[in-house]
Protein backbone atom coordinates (compact mmCIF):
# COMPACT_ATOMS: atom_id res chain seq x y z
CA UNK A 1 0.00 0.00 0.00
CA UNK A 2 1.71 3.73 -0.90
CA UNK A 3 2.08 5.38 1.96
CA UNK A 4 0.38 8.53 2.07
CA UNK A 5 1.86 11.86 0.86
CA UNK A 6 3.68 13.81 3.85
CA UNK A 7 1.82 17.35 4.52
CA UNK A 8 3.99 20.22 3.91
CA UNK A 9 4.91 23.54 2.33
CA UNK A 10 4.38 22.61 -0.90
CA UNK A 11 0.46 21.91 0.07
CA UNK A 12 0.62 25.21 2.54
CA UNK A 13 1.51 27.09 -0.73
CA UNK A 14 -0.87 25.68 -3.33
CA UNK A 15 -3.72 26.22 -0.76
CA UNK A 16 -3.08 29.82 -0.66
CA UNK A 17 -2.01 29.97 -4.23
CA UNK A 18 -5.36 28.68 -5.24
CA UNK A 19 -7.30 30.61 -2.25
CA UNK A 20 -5.61 33.74 -3.24
CA UNK A 21 -7.26 33.37 -6.79
CA UNK A 22 -10.70 32.03 -6.10
CA UNK A 23 -9.94 29.61 -9.23
CA UNK A 24 -7.14 28.84 -11.44
CA UNK A 25 -6.96 27.11 -14.54
CA UNK A 26 -5.60 23.58 -14.68
CA UNK A 27 -2.71 25.34 -16.39
CA UNK A 28 -2.22 28.04 -14.07
CA UNK A 29 -2.70 25.35 -11.53
CA UNK A 30 0.66 23.35 -12.78
CA UNK A 31 2.73 26.71 -13.23
CA UNK A 32 2.14 27.62 -9.68
CA UNK A 33 2.99 24.38 -8.30
CA UNK A 34 6.05 23.87 -10.63
CA UNK A 35 7.09 26.69 -8.76
CA UNK A 36 6.19 25.88 -5.36
CA UNK A 37 7.81 22.61 -5.93
CA UNK A 38 10.77 24.20 -6.89
CA UNK A 39 11.02 26.36 -3.79
CA UNK A 40 9.71 24.11 -1.14
CA UNK A 41 10.02 20.46 -2.43
CA UNK A 42 12.86 18.32 -0.86
CA UNK A 43 14.11 16.74 -3.53
CA UNK A 44 14.77 16.95 -7.17
CA UNK A 45 11.59 15.76 -8.99
CA UNK A 46 9.65 17.72 -11.06
CA UNK A 47 5.74 17.54 -10.57
CA UNK A 48 3.80 16.04 -13.69
CA UNK A 49 -0.19 17.62 -14.20
CA UNK A 50 -1.08 14.25 -13.16
CA UNK A 51 0.22 15.00 -9.70
CA UNK A 52 -2.28 17.96 -8.59
CA UNK A 53 -5.01 16.23 -7.78
CA UNK A 54 -3.39 14.07 -4.88
CA UNK A 55 -2.05 17.70 -3.64
CA UNK A 56 -5.65 18.63 -3.93
CA UNK A 57 -6.65 15.35 -2.10
CA UNK A 58 -4.55 15.85 0.80
CA UNK A 59 -5.13 20.00 1.31
CA UNK A 60 -8.83 19.00 1.20
CA UNK A 61 -8.30 16.05 4.07
CA UNK A 62 -7.09 19.04 5.83
CA UNK A 63 -10.23 21.82 4.30
CA UNK A 64 -12.92 20.05 5.39
CA UNK A 65 -12.97 20.59 8.83
CA UNK A 66 -13.80 24.36 7.87
CA UNK A 67 -16.23 23.16 4.98
CA UNK A 68 -13.83 24.20 2.24
CA UNK A 69 -13.08 22.39 -0.42
CA UNK A 70 -10.66 22.26 -3.89
CA UNK A 71 -13.28 21.64 -6.40
CA UNK A 72 -12.46 20.35 -9.98
CA UNK A 73 -14.81 22.09 -12.38
CA UNK A 74 -14.93 20.58 -15.82
CA UNK A 75 -16.05 23.85 -17.53
CA UNK A 76 -17.89 22.59 -20.48
CA UNK A 77 -18.48 25.88 -22.50
CA UNK A 78 -14.73 26.71 -22.46
CA UNK A 79 -13.72 22.87 -22.69
CA UNK A 80 -11.37 24.35 -20.05
CA UNK A 81 -10.79 22.50 -16.52
CA UNK A 82 -10.55 24.43 -13.35
CA UNK A 83 -9.53 24.06 -9.53
CA UNK A 84 -11.97 26.16 -7.57
CA UNK A 85 -11.37 27.21 -3.63
CA UNK A 86 -15.23 26.72 -2.43
CA UNK A 87 -16.98 27.23 0.66
CA UNK A 88 -19.22 24.54 1.10
CA UNK A 89 -22.01 26.35 3.55
CA UNK A 90 -23.30 29.47 4.19
CA UNK A 91 -24.36 30.01 8.01
CA UNK A 92 -23.85 33.10 9.75
CA UNK A 93 -20.37 32.61 10.74
CA UNK A 94 -19.41 32.18 7.72
CA UNK A 95 -20.99 35.49 6.14
CA UNK A 96 -19.04 37.43 7.91
CA UNK A 97 -16.70 39.64 6.41
CA UNK A 98 -15.33 43.10 5.58
CA UNK A 99 -14.63 43.24 1.92
CA UNK A 100 -18.10 43.83 0.20
CA UNK A 101 -20.53 46.31 1.16
CA UNK A 102 -23.79 44.76 1.78
CA UNK A 103 -24.96 46.82 -1.98
CA UNK A 104 -22.27 44.67 -3.17
CA UNK A 105 -23.37 41.22 -2.16
CA UNK A 106 -26.61 42.37 -3.34
CA UNK A 107 -25.73 43.23 -6.78
CA UNK A 108 -24.20 39.99 -6.59
CA UNK A 109 -27.20 37.84 -5.82
CA UNK A 110 -29.14 39.69 -8.16
CA UNK A 111 -26.96 38.51 -10.90
CA UNK A 112 -27.06 35.44 -10.13
CA UNK A 113 -30.85 35.74 -10.56
CA UNK A 114 -31.16 37.32 -13.28
CA UNK A 115 -28.75 34.78 -14.86
CA UNK A 116 -30.24 32.02 -13.53
CA UNK A 117 -34.12 33.19 -14.53
CA UNK A 118 -33.07 33.95 -18.30
CA UNK A 119 -33.07 31.50 -21.25
CA UNK A 120 -29.81 29.61 -20.96
CA UNK A 121 -28.68 31.10 -18.05
CA UNK A 122 -26.68 33.80 -20.19
CA UNK A 123 -26.95 37.93 -20.18
CA UNK A 124 -26.11 40.83 -21.81
CA UNK A 125 -23.05 42.89 -19.93
CA UNK A 126 -25.79 46.19 -19.75
CA UNK A 127 -28.06 43.84 -18.40
CA UNK A 128 -25.99 43.54 -15.08
CA UNK A 129 -25.19 46.83 -15.09
CA UNK A 130 -28.67 47.74 -15.02
CA UNK A 131 -29.31 45.88 -11.82
CA UNK A 132 -27.65 48.54 -9.55
CA UNK A 133 -30.85 50.03 -10.14
CA UNK A 134 -32.68 47.35 -7.59
CA UNK A 135 -30.77 47.95 -5.18
CA UNK A 136 -32.11 49.78 -1.98
CA UNK A 137 -30.09 51.51 0.32
CA UNK A 138 -27.12 52.63 -0.66
CA UNK A 139 -26.49 53.03 -4.19
CA UNK A 140 -24.00 51.42 -6.18
CA UNK A 141 -22.74 53.42 -9.49
CA UNK A 142 -22.33 51.84 -12.49
CA UNK A 143 -18.67 51.98 -12.61
CA UNK A 144 -18.27 50.38 -9.16
CA UNK A 145 -20.40 47.79 -10.54
CA UNK A 146 -17.93 47.60 -13.72
CA UNK A 147 -15.26 46.99 -11.36
CA UNK A 148 -17.05 44.10 -9.10
CA UNK A 149 -18.12 42.09 -12.10
CA UNK A 150 -14.26 42.64 -13.53
CA UNK A 151 -12.75 41.05 -10.20
CA UNK A 152 -15.49 38.65 -10.19
CA UNK A 153 -14.92 37.86 -13.42
CA UNK A 154 -11.11 37.11 -12.32
CA UNK A 155 -12.51 35.24 -9.53
CA UNK A 156 -14.06 32.42 -11.43
CA UNK A 157 -17.48 33.60 -10.88
CA UNK A 158 -18.49 34.68 -14.48
CA UNK A 159 -17.16 33.58 -17.41
CA UNK A 160 -17.49 36.26 -20.80
CA UNK A 161 -18.11 34.03 -23.72
CA UNK A 162 -19.39 35.69 -27.11
CA UNK A 163 -20.27 38.86 -25.56
CA UNK A 164 -22.64 37.53 -22.78
CA UNK A 165 -21.75 36.58 -19.46
CA UNK A 166 -22.22 33.22 -18.23
CA UNK A 167 -21.58 31.14 -14.85
CA UNK A 168 -18.28 30.83 -14.25
CA UNK A 169 -16.46 27.69 -12.39
CA UNK A 170 -16.66 29.54 -8.81
CA UNK A 171 -20.70 29.51 -8.98
CA UNK A 172 -20.55 26.18 -10.31
CA UNK A 173 -18.85 24.94 -7.36
CA UNK A 174 -19.63 27.29 -4.82
CA UNK A 175 -23.59 28.29 -5.57
CA UNK A 176 -25.11 25.13 -7.20
CA UNK A 177 -27.17 23.85 -4.10
CA UNK A 178 -27.77 27.89 -3.95
CA UNK A 179 -29.09 27.85 -7.03
CA UNK A 180 -31.06 24.67 -7.21
CA UNK A 181 -32.90 25.98 -4.01
CA UNK A 182 -33.62 29.06 -4.95
CA UNK A 183 -34.74 28.34 -8.30
CA UNK A 184 -35.65 24.97 -9.04
CA UNK A 185 -38.13 25.87 -12.16
CA UNK A 186 -35.27 26.59 -14.34
CA UNK A 187 -32.01 25.08 -13.02
CA UNK A 188 -31.55 21.52 -14.70
CA UNK A 189 -30.41 18.18 -13.27
CA UNK A 190 -28.94 15.70 -16.04
CA UNK A 191 -30.35 12.65 -15.40
CA UNK A 192 -27.69 10.77 -17.12
CA UNK A 193 -25.21 11.68 -13.44
CA UNK A 194 -27.46 13.11 -11.17
CA UNK A 195 -25.48 16.81 -11.60
CA UNK A 196 -26.69 19.79 -12.27
CA UNK A 197 -26.17 21.05 -15.59
CA UNK A 198 -25.36 24.82 -16.25
CA UNK A 199 -24.92 24.87 -19.76
CA UNK A 200 -25.46 21.49 -21.85
CA UNK A 201 -26.83 19.85 -24.59
CA UNK A 202 -30.87 19.90 -24.83
CA UNK A 203 -32.84 17.54 -26.59
CA UNK A 204 -34.82 19.41 -29.79
CA UNK A 205 -37.64 17.02 -28.90
CA UNK A 206 -37.83 17.41 -24.89
CA UNK A 207 -37.07 20.01 -22.35
CA UNK A 208 -34.37 17.48 -21.29
CA UNK A 209 -30.55 18.80 -20.98
CA UNK A 210 -27.46 16.55 -20.16
CA UNK A 211 -23.63 17.47 -19.48
CA UNK A 212 -21.60 17.09 -22.94
CA UNK A 213 -19.56 14.56 -21.53
CA UNK A 214 -22.41 12.71 -20.45
CA UNK A 215 -24.25 12.53 -23.81
CA UNK A 216 -21.07 11.31 -25.66
CA UNK A 217 -20.06 8.17 -23.63
CA UNK A 218 -24.19 7.90 -23.39
CA UNK A 219 -24.45 7.91 -27.39
CA UNK A 220 -21.58 5.13 -28.08
CA UNK A 221 -24.18 2.36 -26.81
CA UNK A 222 -27.42 4.16 -27.63
CA UNK A 223 -29.15 6.85 -29.96
CA UNK A 224 -32.38 7.80 -28.18
CA UNK A 225 -32.47 10.71 -25.79
CA UNK A 226 -32.72 9.41 -21.96
CA UNK A 227 -35.55 11.81 -21.32
CA UNK A 228 -38.01 11.30 -24.21
CA UNK A 229 -37.01 8.11 -25.65
CA UNK A 230 -37.08 10.00 -29.31
CA UNK A 231 -33.94 9.64 -31.77
CA UNK A 232 -31.63 12.02 -30.28
CA UNK A 233 -30.64 14.73 -32.92
CA UNK A 234 -28.65 17.54 -31.30
CA UNK A 235 -25.05 17.28 -32.30
CA UNK A 236 -22.77 17.03 -29.02
CA UNK B 1 -21.61 35.92 -1.25
CA UNK B 2 -18.45 36.46 -3.24
CA UNK B 3 -14.84 35.41 -0.93
CA UNK B 4 -11.61 35.17 -1.98
CA UNK B 5 -10.89 32.51 0.99
CA UNK B 6 -8.19 31.71 2.47
CA UNK B 7 -7.09 32.50 4.15
CA UNK B 8 -6.67 34.14 2.83
CA UNK B 9 -6.79 36.06 0.46
CA UNK B 10 -8.23 36.85 -0.64
CA UNK B 11 -7.62 39.19 -0.37
CA UNK B 12 -7.27 37.01 -3.32
CA UNK B 13 -8.45 38.26 -6.50
CA UNK B 14 -10.58 39.90 -3.26
CA UNK B 15 -7.37 39.43 -1.55
CA UNK B 16 -5.12 41.38 -4.30
CA UNK B 17 -2.43 38.42 -4.15
CA UNK B 18 0.09 37.12 -1.53
CA UNK B 19 2.09 39.26 0.76
CA UNK B 20 5.56 38.11 -0.40
CA UNK B 21 7.40 36.74 2.72
CA UNK B 22 10.49 34.94 2.09
CA UNK B 23 11.93 35.62 5.88
CA UNK B 24 10.74 32.50 8.10
CA UNK B 25 11.58 28.84 7.07
CA UNK B 26 9.43 25.70 6.21
CA UNK B 27 7.20 25.08 9.29
CA UNK B 28 7.11 20.85 10.10
CA UNK B 29 4.29 19.55 8.89
CA UNK B 30 2.07 18.01 12.24
CA UNK B 31 0.09 15.00 12.24
CA UNK B 32 -3.42 15.69 11.29
CA UNK B 33 -6.02 16.50 14.04
CA UNK B 34 -9.12 14.47 14.39
CA UNK B 35 -11.91 16.09 12.37
CA UNK B 36 -14.75 16.30 14.86
CA UNK B 37 -15.44 15.53 18.84
CA UNK B 38 -16.92 12.33 17.78
CA UNK B 39 -13.64 10.75 16.93
CA UNK B 40 -12.07 11.46 20.49
CA UNK B 41 -12.58 8.24 22.32
CA UNK B 42 -15.56 8.72 25.08
CA UNK B 43 -14.89 10.67 27.90
CA UNK B 44 -16.42 9.71 31.37
CA UNK B 45 -17.66 12.47 32.91
CA UNK B 46 -20.85 13.69 30.12
CA UNK B 47 -21.00 17.27 30.49
CA UNK B 48 -16.67 17.37 29.54
CA UNK B 49 -17.49 16.21 26.30
CA UNK B 50 -19.51 18.57 25.34
CA UNK B 51 -17.35 21.27 26.71
CA UNK B 52 -14.65 20.25 24.33
CA UNK B 53 -17.42 19.50 21.46
CA UNK B 54 -18.04 23.41 22.31
CA UNK B 55 -14.37 24.59 22.04
CA UNK B 56 -13.64 23.00 19.16
CA UNK B 57 -16.63 24.55 17.36
CA UNK B 58 -15.48 27.47 18.41
CA UNK B 59 -11.85 27.14 17.09
CA UNK B 60 -12.86 26.22 13.88
CA UNK B 61 -15.41 29.49 13.89
CA UNK B 62 -12.38 31.60 14.88
CA UNK B 63 -10.01 29.61 11.79
CA UNK B 64 -12.48 30.97 9.68
CA UNK B 65 -13.97 34.47 10.79
CA UNK B 66 -10.13 35.02 11.06
CA UNK B 67 -9.41 34.13 7.13
CA UNK B 68 -12.73 36.03 5.91
CA UNK B 69 -11.40 38.90 8.06
CA UNK B 70 -7.78 38.77 6.31
CA UNK B 71 -9.17 39.73 3.01
CA UNK B 72 -8.10 43.17 3.27
CA UNK B 73 -5.86 42.85 5.54
CA UNK B 74 -7.11 45.40 8.35
CA UNK B 75 -6.39 44.52 11.68
CA UNK B 76 -8.40 42.39 13.34
CA UNK B 77 -9.97 43.59 16.46
CA UNK B 78 -9.93 41.00 19.46
CA UNK B 79 -13.07 42.01 20.45
CA UNK B 80 -14.58 41.02 16.72
CA UNK B 81 -13.25 37.22 17.10
CA UNK B 82 -14.97 36.98 20.68
CA UNK B 83 -18.04 38.72 19.43
CA UNK B 84 -17.98 36.43 16.40
CA UNK B 85 -16.26 33.16 16.77
CA UNK B 86 -16.82 32.62 20.49
CA UNK B 87 -20.71 34.00 21.63
CA UNK B 88 -18.93 37.05 23.20
CA UNK B 89 -17.36 34.36 25.88
CA UNK B 90 -13.90 36.16 26.14
CA UNK B 91 -12.56 33.52 29.05
CA UNK B 92 -12.09 30.88 26.19
CA UNK B 93 -10.31 33.46 24.21
CA UNK B 94 -6.46 32.54 25.36
CA UNK B 95 -7.20 28.45 24.64
CA UNK B 96 -8.98 28.73 21.34
CA UNK B 97 -6.66 31.22 19.65
CA UNK B 98 -3.32 28.97 21.01
CA UNK B 99 -5.39 25.97 18.84
CA UNK B 100 -6.77 28.27 16.11
CA UNK B 101 -2.95 29.21 15.44
CA UNK B 102 -2.12 26.13 15.28
CA UNK B 103 -4.37 25.07 12.49
CA UNK B 104 -4.05 28.18 10.42
CA UNK B 105 -0.13 26.93 10.51
CA UNK B 106 -0.27 23.66 9.57
CA UNK B 107 -2.99 23.68 7.05
CA UNK B 108 -2.62 26.96 5.25
CA UNK B 109 1.04 28.20 6.70
CA UNK B 110 -0.42 31.35 7.99
CA UNK B 111 1.34 33.17 11.02
CA UNK B 112 -1.39 35.22 13.23
CA UNK B 113 0.48 37.70 14.90
CA UNK B 114 -0.85 39.82 17.61
CA UNK B 115 0.02 43.51 17.81
CA UNK B 116 -0.94 46.56 19.49
CA UNK B 117 -0.90 45.07 22.60
CA UNK B 118 -3.17 42.02 22.46
CA UNK B 119 -5.91 43.81 20.77
CA UNK B 120 -5.38 43.34 17.12
CA UNK B 121 -3.87 40.81 14.89
CA UNK B 122 -2.91 40.20 11.20
CA UNK B 123 -2.55 37.21 9.54
CA UNK B 124 0.98 36.95 7.32
CA UNK B 125 2.47 33.89 5.31
CA UNK B 126 5.15 32.05 6.33
CA UNK B 127 5.14 30.55 2.36
CA UNK B 128 5.70 32.38 -0.85
CA UNK B 129 3.04 30.98 -3.27
CA UNK B 130 3.96 33.24 -6.34
CA UNK B 131 5.70 35.29 -7.55
CA UNK B 132 5.20 39.41 -8.15
CA UNK B 133 4.24 38.53 -11.78
CA UNK B 134 0.84 36.73 -10.44
CA UNK B 135 -0.75 39.74 -8.84
CA UNK B 136 -2.68 42.30 -10.80
CA UNK B 137 -1.80 44.98 -12.15
CA UNK B 138 -3.53 47.41 -9.62
CA UNK B 139 -1.69 45.46 -6.77
CA UNK B 140 1.81 45.11 -8.11
CA UNK B 141 1.44 49.43 -8.70
CA UNK B 142 0.72 50.00 -4.72
CA UNK B 143 3.29 47.27 -3.95
CA UNK B 144 5.71 50.10 -5.79
CA UNK B 145 4.69 52.55 -3.96
CA UNK B 146 4.46 50.76 -0.57
CA UNK B 147 8.67 49.76 -1.25
CA UNK B 148 9.05 53.20 -1.92
CA UNK B 149 7.78 54.86 1.19
CA UNK B 150 9.28 51.69 3.20
CA UNK B 151 12.80 51.39 1.76
CA UNK B 152 12.92 55.53 2.48
CA UNK B 153 11.79 54.99 6.11
CA UNK B 154 14.46 52.29 5.83
CA UNK B 155 17.52 54.37 4.83
CA UNK B 156 16.24 56.88 7.43
CA UNK B 157 16.58 54.37 9.82
CA UNK B 158 12.90 53.55 11.10
CA UNK B 159 11.52 57.11 12.01
CA UNK B 160 10.97 59.70 9.31
CA UNK B 161 8.45 63.04 9.20
CA UNK B 162 5.46 63.18 6.90
CA UNK B 163 6.66 66.56 5.48
CA UNK B 164 9.97 64.10 4.55
CA UNK B 165 8.26 61.60 3.23
CA UNK B 166 6.27 63.96 0.57
CA UNK B 167 9.55 65.51 0.09
CA UNK B 168 10.97 62.93 -1.13
CA UNK B 169 8.53 61.06 -3.40
CA UNK B 170 8.32 65.08 -4.62
CA UNK B 171 11.75 64.13 -6.39
CA UNK B 172 10.61 61.08 -7.78
CA UNK B 173 7.86 63.27 -9.21
CA UNK B 174 4.95 61.76 -6.95
CA UNK B 175 2.64 64.19 -5.70
CA UNK B 176 0.46 63.76 -2.42
CA UNK B 177 -1.96 65.67 -4.57
CA UNK B 178 -4.71 64.61 -6.76
CA UNK B 179 -4.08 61.14 -8.54
CA UNK B 180 -0.77 60.17 -10.01
CA UNK B 181 -1.29 58.61 -12.97
CA UNK B 182 0.75 55.42 -12.23
CA UNK B 183 -0.14 54.96 -7.95
CA UNK B 184 -3.33 56.54 -8.31
CA UNK B 185 -4.42 58.48 -5.09
CA UNK B 186 -1.18 58.24 -3.52
CA UNK B 187 -2.06 60.39 -0.09
CA UNK B 188 -5.35 58.28 0.77
CA UNK B 189 -2.69 55.31 0.13
CA UNK B 190 -0.07 56.45 2.49
CA UNK B 191 -2.16 58.26 5.00
CA UNK B 192 -4.98 55.72 5.68
CA UNK B 193 -4.88 52.23 3.19
CA UNK B 194 -1.03 51.38 4.09
CA UNK B 195 -2.09 52.38 7.81
CA UNK B 196 -4.79 50.24 8.15
CA UNK B 197 -3.43 47.33 6.48
CA UNK B 198 -0.35 47.87 9.36
CA UNK B 199 2.26 48.50 6.70
CA UNK B 200 2.97 51.47 7.95
CA UNK B 201 2.49 53.25 11.66
CA UNK B 202 1.59 57.04 11.55
CA UNK B 203 2.04 58.66 14.88
CA UNK B 204 1.22 61.89 15.81
CA UNK B 205 3.80 64.62 17.51
CA UNK B 206 2.97 67.71 18.95
CA UNK B 207 5.96 69.31 18.20
CA UNK B 208 6.58 72.50 20.94
CA UNK B 209 5.68 75.76 19.48
CA UNK B 210 4.03 74.67 16.00
CA UNK B 211 0.32 75.05 15.67
CA UNK B 212 -0.52 72.10 14.05
CA UNK B 213 0.38 68.49 15.19
CA UNK B 214 3.17 66.58 12.59
CA UNK B 215 3.11 63.15 12.11
CA UNK B 216 5.65 60.46 11.64
CA UNK B 217 5.63 57.03 9.82
CA UNK B 218 7.58 53.68 10.53
CA UNK B 219 7.38 50.19 9.68
CA UNK B 220 3.82 48.68 11.12
CA UNK B 221 3.68 44.98 11.99
CA UNK B 222 2.78 43.88 8.55
CA UNK B 223 5.75 44.87 6.74
CA UNK B 224 8.25 43.78 9.01
CA UNK B 225 6.13 39.75 8.74
CA UNK B 226 5.60 39.99 5.08
CA UNK B 227 9.16 41.83 3.70
CA UNK B 228 12.49 41.39 4.14
CA UNK B 229 14.92 44.35 4.89
CA UNK B 230 17.10 42.60 2.43
CA UNK B 231 15.02 43.10 -0.15
CA UNK B 232 14.00 46.88 0.57
CA UNK B 233 17.59 47.71 0.95
CA UNK B 234 18.42 46.44 -2.73
CA UNK B 235 15.52 47.81 -4.17
CA UNK B 236 16.63 50.96 -2.83
CA UNK B 237 20.02 50.11 -3.60
CA UNK B 238 18.78 49.88 -7.43
CA UNK B 239 17.48 53.37 -7.28
CA UNK B 240 20.29 55.02 -6.01
CA UNK B 241 22.80 52.83 -7.83
CA UNK B 242 25.13 52.09 -5.20
CA UNK B 243 25.83 48.89 -3.97
CA UNK B 244 23.87 48.20 -0.03
CA UNK B 245 27.67 47.96 1.52
CA UNK B 246 27.62 51.41 1.23
CA UNK B 247 24.89 52.21 3.35
CA UNK B 248 26.53 50.64 6.52
CA UNK B 249 24.00 50.82 9.02
CA UNK B 250 20.73 49.57 6.75
CA UNK B 251 23.22 47.06 5.06
CA UNK B 252 24.07 45.76 9.27
CA UNK B 253 20.65 45.69 10.02
CA UNK B 254 19.12 43.70 6.88
CA UNK B 255 22.26 41.13 7.10
CA UNK B 256 21.86 40.44 11.12
CA UNK B 257 24.91 41.69 11.67
CA UNK B 258 23.85 44.34 14.35
CA UNK B 259 23.61 42.31 17.05
CA UNK B 260 26.81 40.84 17.21
CA UNK B 261 28.49 44.57 17.38
CA UNK B 262 25.72 45.34 20.66
CA UNK B 263 26.62 42.24 22.41
CA UNK B 264 30.65 43.03 22.37
CA UNK B 265 29.82 46.77 23.21
CA UNK B 266 28.10 45.51 26.54
CA UNK B 267 30.73 43.49 27.26
CA UNK B 268 33.71 45.57 26.92
CA UNK B 269 31.50 48.09 29.34
CA UNK B 270 31.32 45.18 32.37
CA UNK B 271 34.76 44.15 32.04
CA UNK B 272 35.88 48.15 32.78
Amino acid sequence: MPTAMPYTDVHRAFAQAIAHHGTMSAKQAYKALLAIYAKYHDGEEIPSEDDIPEVVASINGKLYRYDQKICFVHYEPADTDFYVFCNLVESQIDRIQNYYSESETTLFRLVLREMATSEEHKLKPIMCLNLTGEIQGKQLSKVRAEQLLDQWEKMGYFVQLGGMWHFGPKVIGEFDRYLTTNYPEQMRMCKLCKESVFYGVRCDKCPESFHRDCMKKYLRRLTNCPGCKNLWSTPV
Amino acid sequence: MPRSSGTLSQTSAARGGPGPCNRAGPSQSQPARPTGASQKPPQENGSSSSVDVELDHMVINLVKTVLNLSVNKHLIKKADLVKNALGGNGRLFAKVIEQAKEELADVFGYKLVETERNKSFILVSTVTCGSVMDMSEDYRRKYTLLYLVLGYIYMKNGDVSEQGLWDFLAKLNISDEGEHSFFGDVRKLITETFVKQAYLVRTKQVVEGMNDDRFFYGWGARAEHELSKKDILESICKLMGKPSICYITQHAAAYGLNDDDEGDDSMDVTQN
